[in-house]
């Protein structure tokens, strides 16, 4: 289980229990969280649920190449904690995530 | 007691529905959102929340519909099929599709298109553009992202007509079988040609992609999936294209603004397919009793999944039927969602948005309606005829 913190672009915080092999977009669906789209159902093809993380990165490692590539695509500007949120999931040894969301997604 | 107002959905003629859907569209999501429509023989799921919902939700609501005609045409392809199966398949096509490849292989490739077809008309002075311009833009375009080198494009149009043909043909006409059938063999015929060609010189096709992926498809997988691509993969291009002219021609000030600046293609291009989305709906069918938006739906129930009319819901897009490529930015759901968004996203929007468009908007100078605009369809709609004249 993971704690994901989305801090929202209208200053709210939102925070969200996410089970192991749940993705930073599916947990962020599943529980109503908006400015995260996910229009492709997580196989990244969409670059609609970009998020700036800002806690966890490390151990998430950095996006892989074709999510790297889709990120160009992204509606917000592309920062260097950037990553596809459908790309990013919560697992065991991971006790926090804590991403920003983009003003858009599309 | 007679009753004296039918219910909505048994109202619902499908001739309308071909001629204009909106009105009905309307209706069905003020009065009836998710609704049997026994002339389409399916329920008909109109709002935009009960469509995002369904989508999210692939489990209950299947994309392997029984009875399914496509599956008689064309065998049975990634579109028809769910879970990993589906996923491999997708995935096996996707190397071709990516934006990146789009960007730096594709869209020299399109801008050649769109360029040869704008010289053989510019000095004409007038065409329609659906015969002109954006059917044989759509077919070059196709022939060149799936492979098909040894294919004529307009063999190629005539196959994908002939198939779709087909996947509609619930009146069982022997004509229709005919023609859908000789389409297939034709599709059959040029993979026998390319694929031991694409085997040993692989490029960045779709079959190519299909043959050289880290889980290869087989023939027999690749042939129904280039079967759907090629019924699928030119009307969409080919309408979104004729309905953005239409848009903008009949909204000077809109086509004046987009001329002054070029990054408003993009816009463009997510509004007209959210105006008209080319394609209207898509079939699903539920696994198991599910209520949806309300309504109590049992197990195996046969859904049309109504994209043109989430995509005209006010309680989303306001002025939804005007076309306004200043609207608010709010996800459409033209290319679907889920599992099966849209294959084609990227190339359509680089292709249409960043090729067509801009290029033809920017040679035909002073390009006006020549004549009222044509539109027909619900399934798949668009203008049928798209008459223009410029300054030569």
């Amino acid at each position: 289980m993971t704690v994901i913190t989305y801090h929202l672009a209208s200053g709210e915080t939102r925070e969200v229990v996410a089970e192991d092999g749940c993705s930073v977009m599916t947990a962020a669906i599943q529980s109503g969280v908006p400015g995260i789209i996910g229009e492709c159902g997580g196989s990244a093809s969409c670059a609609t649920c970009h998020v700036y993380v800002d806690e966890g990165a490390g151990d998430l490692g950095p996006p892989e190449g074709i999510e790297a590539d889709m990120l160009e695509f992204a509606a917000a500007p592309v920062e260097p904690g950037s990553r596809l949120g459908c790309q990013c999931f919560a697992r065991a040894g991971i006790a926090r995530i804590t991403v920003r969301v983009p003003d858009r997604q599309v | 007691m007679t009753q004296l107002t039918q219910p909505v959905g048994e109202a619902v003629q499908l001739a309308d529905l071909f001629a204009d859907p909106y009105p009905t569209y309307a209706k069905l999501r003020a009065e009836a959102p998710v609704c049997f429509v026994p002339g389409a023989n399916r329920y008909l799921v109109t709002r935009y929340e009960d469509i995002v919902a369904l989508e999210r939700d692939p489990a209950t609501f299947k994309a392997d519909e029984e009875g399914s005609l496509m599956k008689r045409v064309m065998g049975h392809t990634m579109l028809r099929k769910d879970g990993a199966t589906h996923k491999r398949e997708r995935v096996a096509c996707e190397g071709a599709l990516r934006p990146m490849v789009i960007k730096t292989h594709w869209m020299p490739e399109f801008r050649r298109i769109v360029d040869e077809l704008i010289d053989d008309m510019q000095d004409r002075g007038e065409a329609d553009l659906f015969d002109s311009f954006a059917a044989p833009c759509a077919s070059k375009a196709l022939a060149a992202l799936l492979g098909l080198t040894n294919v004529d494009p307009m063999d190629l149009a005539t196959w994908s007509q002939a198939m779709m043909d087909g996947t509609g043909n619930y009146g069982n006409d022997p004509g229709i079988w005919a023609r859908s059938d000789a389409a297939a063999a034709g599709v059959d015929a040029a993979l026998d040609e390319m694929i031991p060609y694409l085997q040993k010189n692989p490029d960045h096709s779709i079959i190519s992609s299909m043959l050289h992926a880290a889980d290869p498809l087989t023939r027999e997988e690749i042939a129904p999936n280039v079967k759907v691509i090629i019924g699928g993969g030119l009307n969409e291009p080919r309408d979104a294209i004729l309905a953005a002219v239409v848009g903008l021609l009949e909204n000077p000030d809109q086509r004046d603004q987009v001329l002054a600046d070029p990054s408003l293609w993009r816009a463009t291009f997510e509004e007209t397919v959210r105006w008209v989305s080319p394609i209207g709906m898509y079939p699903r069918q539920t696994t198991r009793a599910v209520d949806l938006g309300g309504t109590p739906l049992p197990a195996g129930a046969k859904l049309g999944v109504v994209l043109a009319s989430g995509n005209r819901d006010e309680s989303v897009f306001r002025d939804a039927h005007r076309f306004d490529i200043n609207r608010e930015k709010q996800p459409h759901i033209a290319f679907g969602g889920g599992p099966h968004f849209c294959l084609g996203t990227w190339a359509a929007r680089a292709m249409v948005g960043e090729a067509a468009l801009p290029q033809l908007f920017a040679r035909l100078r002073g390009m006006e309606l020549a004549g009222p605009p044509k539109w027909a369809g619900w399934v798949f709609r668009g203008p049928v005829s798209v008459p223009v004249r410029w300054q030569n």
